[in-house]
């Protein structure tokens, strides 16, 4: 079943197209939205929030429409990209006002508050003032707010933005965590590197179009016109070349450094299953095998470089 | 219910501790100040008329006519456009409250500040108008100020003005909501409907909420009616304005529930997002 | 990084000579201000109208030189009730009005600055609350200061972006006025009287252009939302005039001329204006009979002590706004 579903929704700032005839889903678990600056990641994530209103098409969210839907609404926790913050309060006041908003009260909300804060590596910080935190440490209050009132969904609009490398590594494990839980998480960021270290289900937006969704590999298999890349790092790459360049399957052999031979094959699976076993034909020692484009920055830069 | 508690209570506090605050203070008390400072130059007055006339002229001249519509203005543009500038609109929407509810409770919670902030000020230029006077003892220049019971005016006002805050409030509320710009509309507003239009001796004075809420106080405070009787003003025209028996209530409501139904409905219906996307 | 990709090859060259601050840097402010609040289309109009005033100014000065032509005649009566309603002085009975011509071109320069007080208002509520407090919001500040950008410099650019604005309105249209009427209608009189009248136009315009301007900016330096940069300015413009009447109706009239009588800006620029264009003695030297007058032809109060009022004025606003400038260079955080 999924979480978000979007029919044929477009979405138009006068002449500038924000979102363009895009029909797709979010299931379960933790989604990657992807794409480029301007690409309409954020017109994405304000329309499952019922900030936008859709020009044409409909997206629901658990089945029911989101604008001015508070029954939907406080199933989902959401997380703004830029600064979201009142003057005059203190990272604790502004998530227990925000969970109180969500209808929790008492020892619950209280107890949610402290859980959410220590969660996000807030506690130090909470009872100071906002307007005097680093862009991190608003991240991370924003973050909490998200979470205070246990959404079963998290809209996250560039969660990583501003926070250190531990903080990041923090917040990615915390992500896992309410992922195995049972939170359903569709989260946008332009480090792609993270975003594939948390999930293999991306939706890769550009231009308002979707260009691709699904599994990350699923996607990088459909793109034909693209050779893929196998990188072999071993001692004797001329040696290991001579024998491959007779493969039909393989289409191109380039010797990159003097330890590193790049294979570009359509047919990485059979290129796969053949160079085993003239690698020990041969008796070479290779140290690794691995595919040199699979990765979500290669897959990003081949959607965005054909769709521009 | 807790949902628009808490909001109501946040926002009521963030109005408490804005320096905001410091401003609206500063504008409210400035009658009593100007007060203070007439009564230490002036010559002690003997004349109930002449203290009449100096405190109703502070009451209605400064504080009716143009601190409570200021302050108004700046509460009401901002109401919700402060949100949407300041991006936590976004926060507010997407709890468990409907858009309408957010606005409607924001607007309770600023009425209910501005009528006390209101009250406070019109109880403090009392003090300072008629502190120290006993007007039993003073000669009245005509027979309704011989009765003068400063008092009851006081209650009259306090009686009256919250039905001007809420008024105006609910006015420039929508004002915030109907265009992006909305300073330049409420300026004009102000100054040309209410300001201009509302001392102008002609009929279209009546439209305006400024004469709605004078034809109030008049009912709550009958000698009230000479203060608005221009040399330049006929008796028909005045008893048009002034009609015998007309609170201006009917007025003050209408006003206000088709101010705030529109609110709802332009803030049920429109995206009111922070930014223009970029034409490329 | 192969060569092609060098930074030399990109033909960058190092600046070699030394960063001064520039004397000019203000200018660059002022331009920058200037082209920005002019993108606006409220801001141009406001302009606009500003200007249409001219026209107005003009058709006056048409008026009286065709009455000067008329004196005496039965088609003059229209033009004398004109007169009587625009100026508020009845010159039925003046045999040769070209005497009287430098004290009635004043009288319609009065006339077009008691109009432009009010645009002034509007102008200033348009272009004036955001020339620092949007630099606030965007935290520009830091990228100012960051450059050879002294606070002294940024509050004079700042300070000359509000005068722009607010000469558009009073002192270029009525610039523009004189040289237009005196093209069409031959001047107040003599070359000497033309440039007198130019040079009290020059001032009071200049004074009117930096009082506004310095209480502007100081308001927009307290606070990075424009809207109560607004509030604060149309608080001060209205409620002084209120509080004005109040204490002329409450006090006796002698109280009122000194300081007590100089509450509203207004009314200070007024009285400073009409001693500049020396009303009071042209008044008396025409010696108009009493019933002449529809109205008071002078305002109520002393020169110098509106003089020291709006000086005080101007100083406090702009000491407070060099404080907060300098307050804001040496913070990196900024408000």
């Amino acid at each position: 079943m999924s979480i978000i579903e979007l029919n044929a929704l477009s979405k138009w700032y006068g002449e500038v197209i924000g979102l363009n005839n895009v029909t797709t889903r979010v299931g379960h678990g933790i989604t990657g939205l992807v794409g480029p600056n301007g690409a309409g990641k954020s017109t994405l994530m304000g329309l499952a929030m019922g900030q936008l209103r859709p020009s044409k098409g409909a997206i629901t969210v658990f089945g029911d429409r989101v604008w001015d839907n508070p029954h939907v609404l406080t199933r989902i926790g959401y997380c703004p990209e830029g600064d979201a913050f009142w003057p005059n309060v203190t990272g604790r006041q502004f998530v227990t006002f925000l969970g109180r908003a969500s209808g929790m009260h008492g020892a619950a909300l209280k107890t949610a508050v402290h859980e959410v804060i220590e969660s996000t590596g807030m506690t130090p910080h909470a009872d100071r003032a906002i307007r005097g935190y680093s862009k991190g440490m608003r991240q991370r209050i924003k973050l909490a707010q998200t979470l205070v009132h246990r959404p079963q969904l998290l809209i996250l609009d560039e969660p990583f933005t501003g926070a250190d490398p531990v903080a990041r590594h923090h917040l990615a494990d915390l992500f896992r965590e309410l992922a195995e839980r049972g939170v359903d998480i569709l989260l946008s960021s332009h480090v792609l590197h993270e975003v594939e270290a948390l999930t293999r289900q991306i939706l890769m937006i550009d231009h308002g179009r979707i260009v691709a969704e699904g599994d990350l590999q699923t996607v990088r298999r459909e793109l034909h016109d693209r050779p893929h890349a196998i990188r072999v790092r071993l001692d004797q790459p001329r040696r290991l070349g001579r024998r491959l360049v007779d493969l039909e399957e393989v289409m191109s052999l380039r010797i990159a450094a003097a330890d590193t031979l790049i294979i570009e094959t359509a047919s990485p699976d059979r290129v796969h299953h053949q160079l085993s076993g003239i690698i020990l034909e041969e008796g070479i020692a290779v140290r690794e095998i691995a595919a040199a484009d699979e990765s979500l920055e290669a897959v990003f830069g081949y959607l965005t470089n054909r769709s521009a | 219910m807790r949902p628009i508690a808490a909001l109501f209570t946040f926002t009521v506090r963030q109005m408490l501790f804005s320096r905001k605050l410091w401003m609206t203070l500063l504008l409210l008390a400035a009658p009593s100040a100007l007060i203070v400072t007439i009564r230490s130059v002036a010559p002690p007055v003997e004349d109930a008329g002449e203290l009449w006339d100096r405190y109703h002229g502070s009451v209605q001249f400064l504080l009716v006519m143009v601190i409570i519509p200021l302050v108004c203005m700046v509460y009401g543009v901002g109401l919700i456009g402060s949100e949407v500038e300041g991006h936590t609109l976004a926060h507010l929407i997407t709890r468990r409250m409907r858009r309408a509810t957010v606005l409607l409770v924001k607007f309770a919670a600023t009425a209910l500040v501005l009528v006390v902030l209101s009250e406070l000020a019109l109880a403090a230029l009392y003090a300072c108008a008629l502190a120290g006077y006993d007007v039993s003892s003073l000669t009245g220049a005509a027979p309704a100020h011989a009765h003068w019971s400063p008092g009851r005016d006081l209650l009259g006002y306090m009686a009256t003005i919250p039905a001007g805050v809420v008024g105006f409030l609910a006015v420039f509320t929508l004002i915030g909501l109907l265009t992006a710009q909305p300073l330049a509309l409420s300026v004009f507003y102000l100054i040309a409907m209410e300001v201009v239009m509302g001392n102008v001796p002609t009929g279209a004075q009546a439209y305006t909420l400024l004469h709605a809420q004078r034809v109030a106080m008049v009912y709550a405070i009958p000698e009230l009616s000479d203060l608005f009787h221009h040399a330049e003003i006929s008796a028909g025209l005045h008893d048009r304005l002034f009609p015998e028996g007309a609170t201006g209530l009917p007025q003050l409501l209408g006003v206000v529930l088709a101010a705030l139904v529109l609110s709802i409905v332009l803030v049920t219906v429109r995206e009111l997002m922070p930014t223009k996307v970029a034409r490329e | 990084m192969t060569t092609a990709h060098t930074v030399q090859s990109c033909r960058y060259s190092r600046w070699d000579g030394q960063l001064s601050r520039s004397r000019w840097t203000w200018l660059m402010i002022v331009c920058i201000g200037v082209r920005l609040a002019a993108k606006r289309s409220r801001t141009r109009g406001l302009v606009i109208a500003g200007g249409l005033l001219v026209l107005g100014s003009c058709g006056m000065f048409y008026a009286l030189s065709l009455l000067e032509t008329l004196v005496g005649t039965s088609q003059a009566r229209g033009l004398y009730d004109f007169i009587r309603v625009m100026l508020g002085v009845d010159v039925s009975g003046v045999a040769r009005l070209e005497e009287l011509r430098g004290l009635l071109w004043r009288c319609v320069f009065l006339l077009a600055v008691h109009i432009q007080m009010f645009w002034v208002v509007l102008m200033v509520a348009q272009a004036g609350p955001g020339v620092i407090a949007n630099d606030l919001k965007a935290r520009a500040l830091p990228i100012y200061f960051a450059k050879p950008v002294t606070p002294l410099t940024y509050l004079v650019g700042k300070w000359m972006t509000v005068v722009v604005f607010i000469a558009m309105v009073t002192l270029i249209p009525n610039l523009a006025s004189l040289l237009l009427g005196t093209w069409m209608t031959g001047g107040p009189g003599t070359w000497g009287e033309f440039l007198v009248l130019a040079g009290d136009l020059l001032v009071s315009g200049l004074g009117l252009c930096v009082v506004a301007g310095a209480i502007v900016i100081a308001l927009s330096s307290l606070t990075s939302d424009r809207r109560y940069v607004t509030g604060a300015w149309l608080a001060i413009c209205v409620l002084l005039v209120a509080a004005q009447a109040v204490v002329r109706d409450a006090l006796p009239a002698d109280s009122v001329r000194g300081f007590l009588g100089c509450i509203s800006l207004k009314d200070n620029v007024l009285v400073l204006t009409e001693w500049l264009f020396g009303m009071r003695e042209a008044w008396e030297t025409a010696a108009l009979p009493s019933e002449a007058f529809i109205r008071a032809p002078l305002s109520e109060g002393s020169p110098g002590c509106a003089a020291v009022v709006l000086a005080g004025w101007t100083v406090g606003a702009l000491l407070l706004c060099y404080r907060q400038v300098v307050r804001f260079s040496r913070s990196a955080a900024n408000v």
